[in-house]
């Protein structure tokens, strides 16, 4: 499953690259995230939870940069993980590339080819489900990302442990039902 | 009553027990000390397995054992499951071992038991099993995998076509070359899973006092299972047991013998102690097999009055992983596509190619409801291109009564060539357009367009092989208390057996049908039997519980003659007694006469005398008896959301004489069901990396009964010559055209074009966006 989604950094190209790059600094921006260890300065272990509903699952895994091209400012990330009860696993390439779009604004695209096995590939039937549900992680991570960078010291821990609690399933389901309901009603004016 | 059992709306002896609760099916057995097991499945489609680490599992409490491939016997280990149906046109034969050694091929396939005091330890064991995989390419699309250079579904084969084969006669490229029209269709046909309402299920208790393995499974086959756990196990078939309990439905996937149920019974003896698995849903969805994927491309030629000159094409069907019932939908697709037209020549080009995905083996229809839709789909394209009406085209086409038996010219899949032994196909769909007022749609259609409705009618037809061998057998035995016992091999799961072999019994002995008792599918209640599939019990059983019947009586019989010192003229048999019909009616009841029959230590019996009173017989047919129907649907359709509303449903079928005409009706009321499901609701989706994603009934839906609407039925009765009792089989023959008629129907709401099924409202949307409806 390809997902296509993005984000932007209040700050310019080279800066954002440094801070992106900086991953014990931006693992506690990712909603559900938790980095456990620091293999060696590609490779990271840690915890990925995403609750959907009733259903909270729970990947333990290794990410591992295989690409970083500095001058171009992309990267490319190959990460895999299993699923902590027994519910299957996941495998995901996510490739990274900058671009300046302002004086102090740099945009993030990112392409990400992720395939989940076993129990958790059921849960997320309907692909616009799990791409909603990306789009929410990664516009959350830009969030916290943005107070890391502009806000006050106190902003800057309220949103790490916001963050750490992960994305809302409520909230998550909602925004995937308003977005169902666009769609349902973009077919009927199409056939009226 | 009994003068009147065959042919009579008996009530269904089974239903009492079954609906007040009475019923015991194999999660009611409840066995002192009785473990439970889980399985770990595979996550993956396609992968090798490193290694499973079961050490910490095994250290959680509760838990008796986990057995992997390793742990299982030599012969269990390097025996993959049998394949059942040979056929020659399998070049790449692989089925599934009882557990994956180093290879997993569709996700569901089971790497280990794990056997614990309590289900949920069993399960929370499982998930603590550490599996090291390495991911394979997987194939979740059956015309992927078909490619030259697609990557292998199983690693170590040479290939993913698990058969190739051609059905045909005449001279078919000639007719087409000659044809003055010539429509083809590319048709996308899916059908889901049986979905019994009771899954898979499997008890097994080791008794060393009677070295006797039982297992109590819920299957459709026990005899089968008995058989392939003797080979599996190595243990003397007398020492193992197999029976049937109540089952809650089959449809198909509960005749195949599964992994689970042998791996279960090495549990039981391995541990000494009885253990039960109990398949949950989510495990029915992906390791209990299914049908799935045809793709057909095909052509019709007619000439310009709509007489037939040819079909032809190919079809690709996906298989799945392995192929325990070798090929044979798309062998019995295949040969079901002429149906009940006269079509001088055909060919067919199959190719069944593997996936990975669980395996596909029959349910309900097996086959012929794809068959049966693309040859419906190119009548009704070729009738709206030469401007005819469905059922004209229809009529012009069908096999005459006088030219029964009508030689097909392929050979089926009972190995006979296809030979049609009776039927009247155009009284069949006239009796079917009646039903439904087929005359009088147009001027419904009319005043539903004028008031913004759209309603749609359509029709198809089928030809359907049922009652396939090789035998069944039924014991017949008058027993000391005057009572009857009937047993047969053919285990019935809901389609009450039990009442239409009682019914044969009653009638040709002349008792009540209450002193019938019925023992089916224990294996240790009768040698030989084959199981309930292929709408074949009662062509297959129903004449042995005649003949069965008749010896006996032909016992009891002699043997009054003998005790009433009475002439055989002059007796009669009359509510379990034999009365002399003269003087002043001397009678002797069953019992006393079974007692008689027992003899007496050391005394030899009376010459032409032998023990007891009871026959065996087996009735082998000498090919498949074809029945044939005729559905007609009328179709509402909203066109803003694409929901489809059944009408009226309306059918005509033939399936010989019959025994029960009353649980025929729930047969066809049933088999409609599932064709209504098939239809429109039943997709059993896969992502493209063969990952299954619907694995609940949120996601997959069934037709409920606000679904299924009335449906009017006619029982025509052509008695098949092919068995004494003149009877077809009726299990299957309501799902078969339904998708078919269903879809033609939805088609003439809208004036759209619909090539797949099952259709969905967003499939159904889509279209009258393309359409401009």
């Amino acid at each position: 499953m390809k997902i296509e989604n993005g984000f932007d950094v209040p700050l310019p190209p080279q800066e954002a690259w440094r801070v992106l790059m900086d991953i014990e600094r931006v693992a506690p921006c990712l909603p559900g995230a938790e980095l456990l260890e620091t293999v060696d300065n590609k490779t990271y272990k840690g915890k990925v939870a995403v609750r959907l509903g009733p259903v909270a699952v729970s990947f333990l895994g290794t990410a591992r940069f295989d690409q970083i091209d500095e001058a171009a400012r992309r990267a490319r990330i190959t990460a895999s993980g299993t699923e902590q009860k027994g519910r299957g696993g996941a495998q995901a390439t996510v490739e990274f590339a900058l671009k300046e779009t302002g004086p102090r604004a740099t945009h993030v695209a990112i392409v990400t080819d992720l395939s989940l096995n076993g129990a958790v590939a059921q849960y997320g039937r309907g692909a616009a489900m799990i791409q909603d549900m990306a789009q929410q992680i990664v516009g959350r991570f830009a969030e916290t990302l943005k107070v890391q960078i502009e806000g006050s010291e106190a902003e800057r821990r309220a949103a790490a442990s916001e963050a750490a609690k992960g994305v809302s399933g409520i909230a998550l389901i909602l925004t995937a039902l308003w977005r169902a309901l666009k769609r349902l009603f973009g077919v009927r004016a199409q056939i009226e | 009553m009994g003068a009147r059992a065959i042919g009579a709306r008996v009530q269904r002896t089974e239903d009492k027990p079954l609906l007040t609760g009475q019923g015991r099916f194999v999660d009611d057995i409840h066995l002192p000390g009785t473990l439970e097991a889980a399985f770990l499945r595979a996550t993956h489609a396609h992968a090798r397995i490193r290694s499973v680490d079961a050490a910490a599992a095994r250290a959680m409490p509760g838990v008796h054992a986990i057995l992997t491939a390793a742990d299982l016997p030599e012969r269990m280990r390097q025996t993959r499951m049998p394949m059942l149906v040979p056929n020659p046109a399998i070049s790449e034969l692989v089925t599934q071992f009882c557990l994956a050694r180093d290879e997993v091929c569709y996700v569901g396939e089971p790497l280990a038991i794990v056997v614990a005091d309590r289900r949920h330890r069993a399960e929370d064991a499982a998930a603590s099993i550490l599996v090291d995989y390495e991911p394979l390419p997987a194939m979740g699309d059956c015309r992927d995998a078909v490619k030259p250079d697609a990557p292998r579904c199983h690693a170590e084969r040479d290939g993913n076509i698990a058969a190739r084969f051609t059905a045909s006669y005449g001279d078919v490229d000639a007719a087409f070359g000659a044809a003055p029209h010539v429509f083809r269709e590319e048709l996308f046909e899916h059908r889901g899973c049986g979905h019994a309402i009771e899954a898979r299920g499997v008890l097994a208790r080791f008794d060393p006092a009677e070295d006797m393995l039982t297992v109590w499974s819920s299957t459709q086959t026990p005899h089968i299972g008995k058989a392939t756990l003797a080979d599996l196990l190595a243990r003397d078939p007398e020492r193992v047991r197999v029976i049937a309990p109540d089952v809650g439905g089959g449809f198909g996937p509960k005749a195949v013998f599964y992994a689970e149920d042998a791996v279960v019974a090495y549990a039981a003896l391995h541990l000494g102690r009885p253990v039960k698995w109990i398949e949950d849903r989510r495990e029915h969805f992906l390791a209990a097999t299914q049908e799935r994927d045809q793709y057909w491309s095909v052509e019709i030629a007619v000439d310009g009055a709509g007489k037939l000159l040819g079909v032809r094409g190919t079809m690709l069907h996906d298989t799945g992983a392995y192929v325990p019932w070798g090929i044979i939908m798309p062998f019995i697709a295949a040969a079901t596509v002429p149906g009940p037209y006269v079509l001088p020549t055909y060919r067919l080009e199959v190719t069944a190619v593997y996936t990975n995905k669980v395996a596909t083996t029959p349910v309900r229809g097996a086959g012929r409801p794809q068959a049966v839709f693309a040859m419906e789909r190119l009548m009704d394209r070729a009738a709206r291109e030469l401007g005819l009406e469905p059922a004209e085209i229809r009529r012009r086409n069908f096999i005459a009564p006088s030219q029964m038996p009508y030689s097909v010219g392929l050979t089926f899949r009972d190995g006979k060539p296809l030979v049609y032994d009776s039927g009247d196909y155009p009284a069949c769909q006239a009796k079917a357009l009646e039903l439904a007022d087929h005359a009088g749609f147009p001027v419904r259609q009319k005043a539903a367009r004028a008031a913004g409705r759209h309603i749609g009618i359509g029709i198809a037809n089928y030809v359907e092989g049922t009652g396939l061998g090789p035998f069944e057998g039924v014991t017949v035995r008058v027993l000391q208390d005057g009572r009857v016992a009937v047993v047969s091999g053919a285990a019935p799961q809901g389609q009450g057996h039990k009442t239409t072999l009682a019914q044969i019994c009653a009638e040709r002995l002349d008792v009540p049908i209450e002193r019938v008792s019925v023992t089916l599918g224990d294996t240790g209640a009768i040698a030989m039997g084959i199981g309930t599939f292929a709408s074949r019990v009662t062509a297959n059983a129903g004449p042995a519980a005649l003949m069965a019947s008749d010896e006996v009586r032909r016992q009891i019989l002699a043997l009054a003659s003998r005790v009433l010192e009475a002439d055989l003229a002059e007796l009669a048999l009359e509510d379990g007694s034999v009365v002399v019909e003269a003087g002043n009616r001397r009678a002797v009841g069953f019992g006393d006469l079974a007692r008689i029959a027992r003899g007496m230590p050391g005394f030899s019996f009376p010459a032409g005398q032998g023990p007891g009173l009871e026959h065996t017989a087996y009735f082998a047919p000498p090919q498949a008896a074809y029945c044939n129907g005729c559905h007609v649907v009328e179709v509402e359709v909203d066109v803003e959301t694409g929901a489809v509303e059944i009408l009226r449903y309306s059918l005509a079928h033939d399936s010989g004489s019959l025994i029960n005409p009353l649980i025929v009706d729930g047969q066809i009321d049933g088999a409609v069901a599932h064709g209504i499901g098939n239809a429109l609701y039943e997709w059993m989706r896969y992502d493209a990396n063969a990952q299954p994603l619907t694995t609940s009934f949120a996601d997959y839906l069934l037709p409920g009964a606000s679904e299924v609407p009335p449906i009017a039925r006619a029982h025509l009765e052509t008695p098949s010559p092919l068995n004494p009792l003149g009877v077809k089989g009726a299990g299957e023959g309501g799902t078969i055209p339904a998708a078919a008629a269903i879809v033609a129907a939805v088609e003439n709401a809208l004036g759209i074009h619909i090539t797949d099924t099952p259709i969905m409202p967003e499939k159904i949307v889509a279209l009258m966006l393309a359409t401009r409806i």
